[in-house]
C-alpha cells in the first residue's frame, strides 16, 4: 500500500490553540477550585434523614466553633475548664470559650424536644403531668420519693426535673439519659475572632486553638488531652488530607503508568507525550469540575488516578499503531480514530451511567471521568498523534515474538483455559451455599467516614459519652401532630404551683424553662431538633441509604446490560457471538465474586454501583477481542498482534488507577478503588484469557 | 409603763444570756477524747438503734423525715432499713454499697472504684468503726462541750488523698460519759444536710449476719 501519512488535520493546530488554553483556563480552576469536605453532600438530598441529620447536626455546634474535647481520665471538670475558658479568652485567634456539654441549647430544651417527639399516649401524659392536679399530684409523690434511703444521684435528678417527666418519656426501668447528661464530662467551645472563610483560615484557626489549649492548660491536674471536633477542625483535617491524596494517588498513577509503559515499550520521548497528553485531560476535568460543580467532594478527588489508568487506552492504542513497522496506511488510521472515540464514548458512557445514581458524590465523579476520558480521547487522537507521527516509534523487538508466543500457548491449550471456565463456574455452583451467605454489601453508613482522622475520633467520643438514647422509645411519635395538639401552659401559675407544694423557685427553674421552650416551639419560633432526632436520623438514614442504593443497583445493571446486549447486537449481529459476550460477563462476575470472598472485601453503598460500570468493562473488553477474532479469521496469533498487549496494558493502567484511591485517606473511596480493582482484575482474565479459548472457531497454531 | 417594758425585755434576754455556746475542747482533753470514743467503738462488735432520717434540702420549705432502724456489725457493715417508708434500705459491706428505693432498681456502688464519697452511708460507717488517725488524717478535727454532750466537728481536708470529699462538715453529738452517739448532722452543701437521730441503742446485740448479705446482681 502506498505510504500515506496519516491526515490529521485539525490536529496540527492543537498544540497552537487548545493547550495554551487549556493550561491556563485549568490554572486558574486548579487555584480557585474549593473542597467539599463533608459526608452528608455525598448522599441523596432529597431524604428526610439527610435532612433531619443535617439541622441536628447544626444544632451541635455553630459551622465556626470549635469544640475540645478531653480524652478519657484527662478531663480535669468543670471548675479548671472555666478556669481555662477564661484564659482563653483573647488568646491569639480566639474570641472566647464556654465551658458546656457540647450541645447547642440547654438541657431543658433537649427535654422538651424528647416530649416533642413521643407518641401520642405518652405525649398526651406530660400534658396532664403539667395541669395544677397533675403537678400537685406528681410533687407529692416526689416528696414522699425523697423519704428512705438518700441516693444523691436520685436527689440531682429530682432537683432537676421534680415532676418526673423523664419517667414518662422512658417508664422505669428505662434508660434516664436526662440523670446521664447531668453527669457527663465538660467540653470546652471554642469561637473564632473573625469569619472563617477559607480552608487556610479554618487551619489556622485550628494551630492557634490546639497551641492556646495546650499553654494554658499547663497548670491543670490531670493535664487534659483535648481532642478538637466541630467544623473547622474537620474541614481543615479533610482538606489537608484531600490535598495530600490527591497528591499521593496523581504521582502514584503516573509512575506506576508510566513503569508498565516503559517496561513494554521502552520508549521515553513518547512516554513523556503521553504523560503530557494525560495532564492536559486531568486538567480539562478540573475545568469542568470547577464551571460545573464549582467544588470537588471527597469521592472525586480519586477521578484523575481513574482517568489516567483507564484513559492510558488511548494513547498506547495511538503508540502502539505508530510503533508498529512498516508504512502506516492512512485508512487504518481513520478506522482506528474512529475506534477510539467510540471507546471513549463507550467507556464515558459506562461512567456516565454513575450519573443517573441518586449519589450526589457518584454523579460528580462521573462527570468528571466522562469528561476527561473524552478530553484523552482527543489529545490521543490530536496532540500525541502528531507528535508520533512526526517522530515514529519503534516496538521492542521482543514484543510482537513474546505477543505471538502468548497467543500460540492460548491457541494450543485452548482445552485447559475452556475446563479452567467450566471449573470456575463449578466452584460457583459447589460452594454456592457458603459464597451466597458471604457479606458482599455492606450498607453501614459508619464504615465512609474517616474515622482515624482526629475531629472524628472527638465526635465518637462526645457521643460515647452522650447519653444513650434508645430510638425506639420514640417510634410512632410525630412531631407536628404533637405540635398542634399541644396545650400552652401558664410558666408563672405553674411555679405558683411549687410554691404550694413546698419547692421554691431553684425547684420549678429547670421544669419552667422546659414548658416555656414547648410553648415556643408550639409557637413556631422554636425548633427542637434534638439529640432524638439525631439519633433517629441516623438510624433512618441508614435504612434510606440501603434502599436507595440497591434500587440504584438494581435500576442501573438492567440499563447498562440492556445497552450492552444491544451493542452487542448491533456490533455482531450474531446470536453466538452475543452469547459469548454473555459469557465473558458471567465468567467475570463469577471470578468477581470469588475475589471479594478470598479477599474479604465487602462493597459499601456507593462501590456497589461498581457492578454497572463493570458490566460495561467487561462488554468493552470482550466486544473488542471478539471483533478483533472475527476480523483475523480466528486467527488469534493475528488477532493479539493488534490488541493483545493494549488490551493487557489497558488493563494493568486501569488497575493502577483504581489501586490509587486505595492510598487516599478517605475510606469510602478506598473501598470504591479497592472494588474496582478486583473487577478489573476479573474483566481482563475473563476478556483477554478465558474468552478467547470459548471462541469456537480458533485457527490451529 | 415604760420600765414594765424594760423589765420583760431583760426577762427575756436572761436565758439567752444564761445560754452558753459548747465550749471548745482543748488538744490534751481531745485526744483523750479521741481514745475514750475510739475504745468504746472498738469494743462495740454490733449496734442496733432506731433511728429517724431528716433531711434538709434547699428550695424545700419542709424538711423530709424518715423512721427505720441502723445496724451495725463491726468493722464494715452497716445497714439502716425503713419502716417509713417501708421497704426502703440502705446498706455498706465492705466495699459495696447499695440503695433500695420502693419501685425502683437497687443501686449499687463500688466504693474502691467511686470512693466513699458515693455514699453517704459509708461515712456513718466510717464513724461507727472509729478510727481516729483516719479521721485525722481525712478530716480537720475539732471538738465542743456542752455539759454532758461532746460536739465532735469533721471538716474534710481538700487534698487528692483524702476520701471523704462529697460532704462538708459532719458533727456527731456523743453523750458523755459512755460516748454513746446521739446524733449526727451531715452537711453536704450550703442548704442541704442529712441529720440521723438515735435512740435506743444497744450495743453487742445478737444480729441476724443475713442482714447485711449483699443481694447477687
Amino acid at each position: 500500500m502506498a505510504d500515506a501519512r496519516p491526515d490529521l488535520g485539525l490536529a496540527r493546530l492543537v498544540p497552537l490553540l487548545v493547550v495554551p488554553v487549556v493550561l491556563a483556563v485549568g490554572a486558574w480552576s486548579l487555584a480557585t477550585l474549593r473542597f467539599q469536605t463533608e459526608l452528608l453532600p455525598l448522599f441523596p438530598p432529597n431524604l428526610a434523614s439527610v435532612q433531619t441529620l443535617k439541622k441536628a447536626q447544626a444544632s451541635i455546634a455553630s459551622e465556626s466553633q470549635m469544640i475540645a474535647v478531653a480524652k478519657p481520665g484527662t478531663n480535669p471538670g468543670w471548675p479548671a475548664l472555666v478556669k481555662l475558658a477564661g484564659k482563653l479568652h483573647g488568646q491569639p485567634g480566639i474570641a472566647g470559650a464556654e465551658v458546656g456539654l457540647g450541645t447547642k441549647g440547654s438541657p431543658a430544651e433537649w427535654l422538651a424536644g424528647m416530649v416533642a417527639a413521643l407518641p401520642a399516649p405518652r405525649f398526651a401524659q406530660i400534658q396532664q403531668a403539667l395541669t395544677p392536679a397533675g403537678v400537685s399530684a406528681r410533687l407529692a409523690d416526689t416528696l414522699s420519693s425523697m423519704s428512705g434511703a438518700v441516693d444523691e444521684g436520685e436527689m440531682a435528678r429530682l432537683h432537676f426535673d421534680p415532676l418526673r417527666l423523664n419517667d414518662i418519656i422512658f417508664p422505669p426501668p428505662g434508660p434516664n439519659p436526662l440523670a446521664d447528661s447531668l453527669t457527663m464530662p465538660p467540653v470546652l467551645t471554642i469561637d473564632p475572632d473573625h469569619t472563617l472563610k477559607t480552608f487556610a483560615d479554618d487551619q489556622q484557626f485550628v494551630a492557634q486553638v490546639r497551641a492556646a489549649l495546650l499553654a494554658q492548660s499547663a497548670g491543670l491536674s490531670p493535664r487534659p488531652e483535648f481532642l478538637l471536633a466541630g467544623q473547622p477542625a474537620i474541614t481543615a483535617d479533610i482538606s489537608r488530607h484531600m490535598k495530600r491524596d490527591i497528591f499521593v494517588m496523581f504521582v502514584f498513577t503516573v509512575t506506576l503508568t508510566s513503569l508498565a509503559f516503559w517496561t513494554v515499550y521502552r520508549s521515553l520521548m513518547p512516554l513523556l507525550w503521553i504523560v503530557v497528553a494525560q495532564l492536559l485531560a486531568v486538567l480539562c476535568a478540573v475545568v469542568v469540575a470547577r464551571l460545573v460543580f464549582v467544588e470537588i467532594n471527597v469521592i472525586s478527588i480519586g477521578f484523575a488516578s481513574i482517568l489516567i489508568g483507564v484513559g492510558m487506552d488511548y494513547c498506547i492504542l495511538v503508540y502502539h499503531f505508530f510503533a508498529q513497522a512498516g508504512e502506516t496506511d492512512a485508512h487504518e488510521w481513520r478506522q482506528l480514530r474512529r475506534a477510539i472515540w467510540l471507546s471513549s464514548v463507550t467507556t464515558a458512557a459506562t461512567f456516565g451511567i454513575l450519573f443517573f445514581s441518586s449519589f450526589p458524590g457518584l454523579r460528580q465523579l462521573a462527570v468528571l471521568v466522562a469528561a476527561g476520558l473524552l478530553a484523552m480521547a482527543f489529545f490521543a487522537t490530536t496532540f500525541l498523534a502528531r507528535l508520533l507521527v512526526r517522530r515514529r516509534p519503534s516496538a521492542p523487538r521482543w514484543l510482537l515474538p513474546a505477543s505471538d508466543r502468548c497467543a500460540r500457548f492460548l491457541s494450543r491449550h485452548r482445552l485447559a483455559f475452556r475446563l479452567t471456565a467450566a471449573t470456575i463456574v463449578l466452584v460457583a455452583l459447589v460452594f454456592a451455599k457458603p459464597l451466597t451467605h458471604f457479606g458482599y454489601y455492606d450498607p453501614s453508613v459508619e464504615q465512609l467516614e474517616p474515622s482515624q482522622l482526629e475531629p472524628f475520633q472527638a465526635q465518637k467520643l462526645l457521643q460515647s459519652q452522650a447519653p444513650q438514647i434508645p430510638a425506639d422509645a420514640f417510634v410512632g411519635g410525630d412531631v407536628d401532630v404533637n405540635r398542634r395538639a399541644w396545650q400552652p401552659v401558664d410558666v408563672a401559675a405553674l411555679k405558683a404551683e411549687f410554691v404550694q407544694a413546698g419547692f421554691d423557685a431553684t425547684w420549678s427553674g429547670s421544669t419552667a424553662e422546659v414548658v416555656s421552650a414547648l410553648n415556643r416551639w408550639h409557637a413556631g419560633t422554636l425548633d427542637l431538633a434534638g439529640p432524638t432526632h439525631l439519633t433517629d436520623a441516623w438510624l433512618q438514614l441508614r435504612v434510606d441509604l440501603n434502599r436507595v442504593a440497591v434500587a440504584d443497583f438494581r435500576r442501573l445493571s438492567l440499563v447498562m446490560s440492556a445497552i450492552v446486549l444491544a451493542l452487542c447486537f448491533v456490533a455482531h449481529r450474531r446470536v453466538r457471538l452475543v452469547a459469548l459476550n454473555c459469557a465473558a460477563l458471567l465468567l467475570a462476575m463469577l471470578l468477581f465474586a470469588l475475589m471479594l470472598y478470598i479477599t474479604d472485601t465487602s462493597m459499601t453503598l456507593l462501590s456497589l454501583l461498581c457492578i454497572p460500570l463493570m458490566i460495561g468493562l467487561v462488554i468493552d473488553y470482550s466486544l473488542h477481542i471478539l471483533l478483533a477474532l472475527e476480523h483475523a479469521q480466528g486467527d488469534l496469533v493475528e488477532a493479539a498482534r493488534h490488541l493483545a498487549v493494549p488490551v493487557l496494558l489497558t488493563g494493568v493502567a486501569s488497575i493502577i488507577g483504581f489501586a490509587a484511591p486505595m492510598f487516599s485517606s478517605q475510606p469510602s473511596l478506598q473501598n470504591f478503588g479497592n472494588v474496582m480493582d478486583l473487577g478489573t482484575v476479573a474483566a481482563v482474565l475473563s476478556g483477554l484469557v478465558l474468552l478467547p479459548a470459548l471462541y469456537g472457531r480458533l485457527k490451529k497454531h | 409603763m415604760l420600765r414594765r417594758a424594760l423589765f420583760c425585755v431583760a426577762l427575756a434576754l436572761v436565758p439567752a444570756a444564761l445560754r452558753a455556746e459548747p465550749a471548745p475542747v482543748l488538744a490534751a482533753e481531745m485526744a483523750r477524747d479521741d481514745a475514750g470514743f475510739a475504745q468504746v467503738q472498738q469494743q462495740t462488735r454490733t449496734f442496733r438503734a432506731e433511728v429517724m432520717q431528716t433531711l434538709h434540702l434547699q428550695g424545700l420549705v419542709k424538711p423530709v423525715t424518715s423512721a427505720g432502724t441502723l445496724y451495725y456489725a463491726s468493722p464494715d457493715k452497716l445497714l439502716i432499713r425503713f419502716t417509713q417508708p417501708a421497704g426502703e434500705w440502705m446498706l455498706v459491706n465492705g466495699a459495696q454499697a447499695l440503695v433500695q428505693k420502693a419501685g425502683r432498681p437497687l443501686e449499687r456502688h463500688d466504693l474502691n472504684a467511686q470512693g466513699r464519697a458515693a455514699s453517704h452511708a459509708a461515712s456513718l460507717l466510717d464513724f461507727f468503726h472509729a478510727d481516729p488517725a483516719r479521721w485525722h488524717h481525712d478530716f480537720d478535727v475539732t471538738m465542743t462541750r456542752d455539759g454532758d454532750r461532746l460536739f465532735v466537728h469533721l471538716k474534710p481536708w481538700m487534698t487528692p488523698t483524702a476520701s471523704a470529699q462529697g460532704v462538708q462538715e459532719i458533727v456527731t453529738t456523743l453523750q458523755l460519759p459512755a460516748y454513746a452517739i446521739v446524733e449526727m448532722a451531715i452537711t453536704i452543701n450550703a442548704g442541704n444536710s442529712i441529720d440521723y437521730q438515735f435512740a435506743h441503742g444497744e450495743r453487742n446485740v445478737s444480729l441476724d449476719p443475713k442482714l447485711f448479705e449483699v443481694p447477687a446482681p
